[in-house]
């Protein structure tokens, strides 16, 4: 690091009073975006939740953290996230290594494919899932009970277990989508000289390739385990009627249970900064874990990865991959499209109970439209915004490192991990003219501001990943060239981490086109989003209809899906 | 020439009739807060605005949870709640809401069709509609053989076969338990007896409805109206009222206190509480609070086997009977 230091303190030099101005700024523009769109919300709702009538006051919040309903509910909420992310890591790894690495056939359908789970409204894949796998009526249950003769319902879905299977389920592609983008960066000549020095497969992938992805598989890792953490829909389908408790769940339950009074939300605040504590102590641990050993992996050559024959292990790998994915994407999604062309809720599955009405309802209905409209204008802009914030806050804490990165880091990590809708409290709080007389209150401005709080982790753990594996001598090479330092950051770096930056970009934009949590308390008359508009379908029980409007967004995801592949793909070639 | 100016002529005369028609009737906007689905107030802004067509009404929709959020974080600090009306299911919210200062007294002529007890002593808030927790059964089951008491639901043959909403998630359930809690007849030992015969427990109204639909649950301790709407959609339940002690909530309707369209939200408010406003209510499946609209609910047979409750000991304690509920289900 001494070394690299000192080529930087020469072209500092070189340029003069210059590079440092531009570091300078781009650090003082991350302090006051994320001062702007992330501290000031979450300063309100702490503030709210210790003090009260502007005195401080902890009684509440110690309360809280002693009660006996929250510790169970902390316990099962570690349990759950912990268990999501061990198993959602190691299928994500794989399914990269595999997809990305080896000789498997349909690699570029299957990744598709393996990105869906992700678009679906958590409480339909969660009602999907528990329609199969319910222990009291599942569809797949009673079939296999009648098939094997059984005595009782196989699997029950609705257990600690049922719930880690189904966030694994939607969890995965967060390391998935990660790993595939930096193994797609890597460099190949390391993997070839392991294996010009003899080493084996088996060894390749453990001594190199595994370390050389490190940084991507811990940031979405742990973007899983925020997820998990804060996550509401699974635990609120599956686990409730087994009285399976979660923090979230908890949560919304005093703060809907409030009445009026604001006791409910502060006390929902306190429970939240619990939340928060459990994220920052995730984030400390990744950073101890990675700070040994140096990540630098693209050094400028740029080859297309060998990729590995797998021989033998051919067909079995790619009939697992087939069973995985039918058994986690394509059942669930056929499930929704069934339960949409259903004429009403509980009808059985049979040909003479389905109808196309549904859709026609969704279409005639006021707003349908204006939703989706809202929403993709919402999430196009987010994920854009995200994408450059998100990179700029990786490049400051990554390559610039100022004083105050890991403040930088935890800040813009933090907002994922409150409930979406503390968050929403939040935001109301600081936009609707408290601060500065700045009103955003009813406007689609406040909804994307909340979404930027809610989502600027995901592109900044990615661009922070794959700039990790960026050499910093390739950005010097340049400066040594001659180019400046904006020409050396635009031709070099950016390009480099561009994978990621885009897979960043959907990560954000595909949980986005169907947020519900957040968007609910924020909405005006004229900003309703599409996650409003199904979750308002599905609260007035018009299931088969929610899930019309769902396969509509997941069939307008995946066509925007395709669409911004193949540009950005295109690119890739210059 | 002349063919232009006197088409002109007839635009200019046109136009000018257009705007003494539309200066005639109310204008502006009018915003309603409500927890009522989406279908019924639509419904609702259809009809209201055929009727005065220089308002512009608009809704806000939410669970009744997450809009006292909503007008929680609003009134924070002083703040103006950022609607005209409020709409929600539960009574004993109002009492709060009251308590907070945020509703403006409003007496509708139209509420001499309205009992009195349906109404708020000071004219803070008058029902909207009402609401009748009920029992619901999924189609497998005789309606012969469907419970029609609450203390049917202790059969052991319904054992594990019978869901409820948390009352913590819901607001007309919560009242129901605790109007429940408050009988002397039935009280904490009720709740105890129905958790030894496995009562299970879901997160939301609608959730619980599904579970009867889908066949999870044999029965479920349900609402008339969602139960309405889903059978009205083709889903294979069926619903009654106990024939005894029938628990109804009265959704009350309220104006806003410093709102910004007083006058309209007047107007609304009467439309809503008209024979023509609830009329549009009763053909989406609700329950009027008129005594003179036509329903195929016979609402004065419900009254009659009506469970009396203590409004005001209810609003006291409802905390407690919650807390009360949630030890004996161990939550």
């Amino acid at each position: 690091m001494k070394k690299i230091g000192g080529v930087s303190a020469e072209l500092a030099a070189v340029d003069g009073r210059k590079r440092l101005n531009m570091d300078k700024v781009m650090t003082a523009v991350c302090f006051v975006l994320l001062m702007i769109i992330v501290v000031i919300p979450i300063v309100m709702i702490i503030y709210n939740a210790f003090f009260y009538e502007g005195k401080l006051e902890v009684g509440m919040f110690v309360e809280q953290l002693t009660e006996p309903n929250n510790l169970g509910a902390m316990w099962n909420t570690l349990k759950i996230a912990i268990f999501t992310t061990i198993l959602g890591t190691i299928m994500g790894v794989f399914y990269a290594w595999l997809l990305g690495r080896s000789d498997i056939p349909a690699k570029g359908l299957m990744r598709a494919l393996f990105n869906i789970p992700y678009m679906f409204p958590p409480f339909l894949g969660a009602m999907a899932w528990d329609m199969m796998f319910n222990g009291r009526s599942g569809y797949i249950n009673k079939w296999l009970v009648n098939l094997f003769g059984l005595s009782s319902m196989p699997i029950n879905i609705n257990s600690v277990g049922g719930i880690v299977f189904v966030e694994v389920s939607y969890y995965f592609p967060f390391v998935f989508m990660q790993v595939v983008s930096a193994l797609e960066r890597m460099d190949p000549t390391l993997e070839e000289s392991a294996r010009i020095a003899g080493a084996k497969q088996r060894q390749v992938i453990w001594k190199i390739t595994l370390p050389l992805v490190k940084p991507a598989i811990s940031a979405g890792a742990l973007l899983i385990l925020t997820t998990s953490l804060a996550h509401f829909g699974v635990p609120a389908i599956l686990g409730y009627a087994k009285r399976i408790y979660t923090l979230p769940t908890r949560i919304y339950e005093v703060i809907y249970n409030s009445g009026g009074s604001f006791d409910g939300i502060r006390q929902g605040a306190a429970i939240s900064v619990m939340l928060v504590v459990v994220v920052a102590l995730a984030l400390i641990l990744q950073n101890r874990i990675l700070s040994s050993g140096s990540y630098d992996i693209i050094k400028g050559k740029s080859m297309r990865p060998t990729l590995i024959k797998l021989r033998g292990a051919k067909i079995p790998l790619f009939l697992l991959a087939i069973f995985t994915l039918v058994m986690i994407v394509i059942v669930p999604l056929v499930m929704i499209v069934l339960i949409s062309f259903l004429k009403a809720y509980g009808l059985p599955l049979e040909f003479k109970n389905f109808t196309f009405a549904q859709y026609e309802k969704v279409f005639s209905a006021n707003g349908t439209i204006a939703s989706i409209r809202n929403s993709l204008f919402v999430s196009i802009t987010a994920g854009i915004i995200c994408m450059f914030l998100g990179t700029l806050v990786a490049y400051v804490v990554q390559k610039i490192k100022p004083k105050g990165k890991g403040v930088l880091e935890v800040i813009s990590m933090l907002p994922y991990a409150i409930p979406g809708t503390v968050l929403s409290i939040g935001v109301i709080l600081a936009w609707s003219g408290r601060i500065a007389g700045i009103n955003l209150y009813n406007t689609i401005w406040i909804i994307l501001v909340a979404y930027l709080a809610r989502y600027l982790s995901f592109s900044m753990k990615t661009s922070s990943a794959a700039l990790l594996q960026v050499h910093s001598s390739l950005e010097e090479a340049a400066r040594v060239c001659g180019a400046s330092h904006t020409e050396g950051l635009a031709d070099i770096t950016l390009p480099l981490i561009r994978p990621a930056m885009v897979s960043g970009f959907f990560l954000i934009f595909l949980p986005a086109m169907r947020e519900v949590t957040t968007s609910i308390l924020l909405y005006g008359p004229y900003t309703r989003t599409l996650g409003v508009q199904i979750y308002s379908l599905r609260d007035a029980g018009m299931i088969p209809q929610a899930a019309a409007l769902a396969t509509v967004a997941i069939g307008i995801i995946i066509v925007l899906n395709t669409i911004v592949t193949k540009l950005t793909k295109d690119k890739k070639g210059v | 020439m002349k063919r232009f100016v006197a088409l002109v002529l007839t635009v200019i005369m046109v136009l000018s009739v257009a705007c003494v028609v539309s200066a005639e009737g109310p204008k502006g906007k009018v915003m309603l807060y409500s927890s009522m689905q989406e279908a019924q107030l639509q419904a609702i802004e259809q009809a209201f605005e055929a009727k005065y067509p220089g308002v512009d009404m608009e809704y806000y929709y939410a669970g009744g949870g997450k809009l006292v959020t909503k007008m929680t974080t609003e009134a924070q600090d002083g703040g103006q709640i950022a609607s005209d009306l409020v709409w929600l299911g539960d009574p004993s919210d109002y009492e709060v809401f009251k308590a907070n200062g945020w509703l403006q007294p409003y007496v509708s002529p139209e509420t001499e069709h309205i009992a009195k007890e349906y109404m708020d002593a000071e004219g803070y808030y008058t029902a909207g509609r009402l609401v009748t927790m009920g029992i619901a059964w999924f189609i497998g089951v005789d309606e012969e053989d469907a419970p029609k008491t609450w203390n049917d639901l202790l059969d052991p043959k319904w054992k594990n076969q019978i869901i409820m909403t948390d009352p913590a998630q819901a607001s007309t359930t919560k009242y129901w338990m605790a109007a429940m809690m408050q009988s002397e007849k039935y009280g904490p030992a009720y709740f105890e007896k129905l958790r030894d015969n496995g009562v299970e427990l879901e997160s939301g109204t609608t959730a619980t409805h599904n579970r009867v639909a889908d066949a999870s649950y044999q029965v479920g301790i349900c609402l008339d109206y969602v139960s309405a709407n889903l059978i009205a959609e083709g889903s294979p339940m069926a619903f009654h009222y106990t024939t005894e002690d029938v628990i109804t909530m009265t959704s009350p309707i309220a104006i806003i206190k410093g709102c910004a369209n007083l006058d309209n939200a007047q107007l609304l408010m009467d439309f809503i509480l008209s024979k023509e406003g609830q009329e549009v209510l009763v053909a989406n499946n609700l329950v009027s609070v008129r005594d003179d609209v036509e329903m195929k609910v016979d609402t004065s047979a419900i009254a009659a086997i009506n469970m009396p409750v203590d409004y005001t000991e209810l609003g006291e304690n409802l905390q407690n009977y919650l807390n009360e509920f949630n030890r004996i289900f161990g939550k």
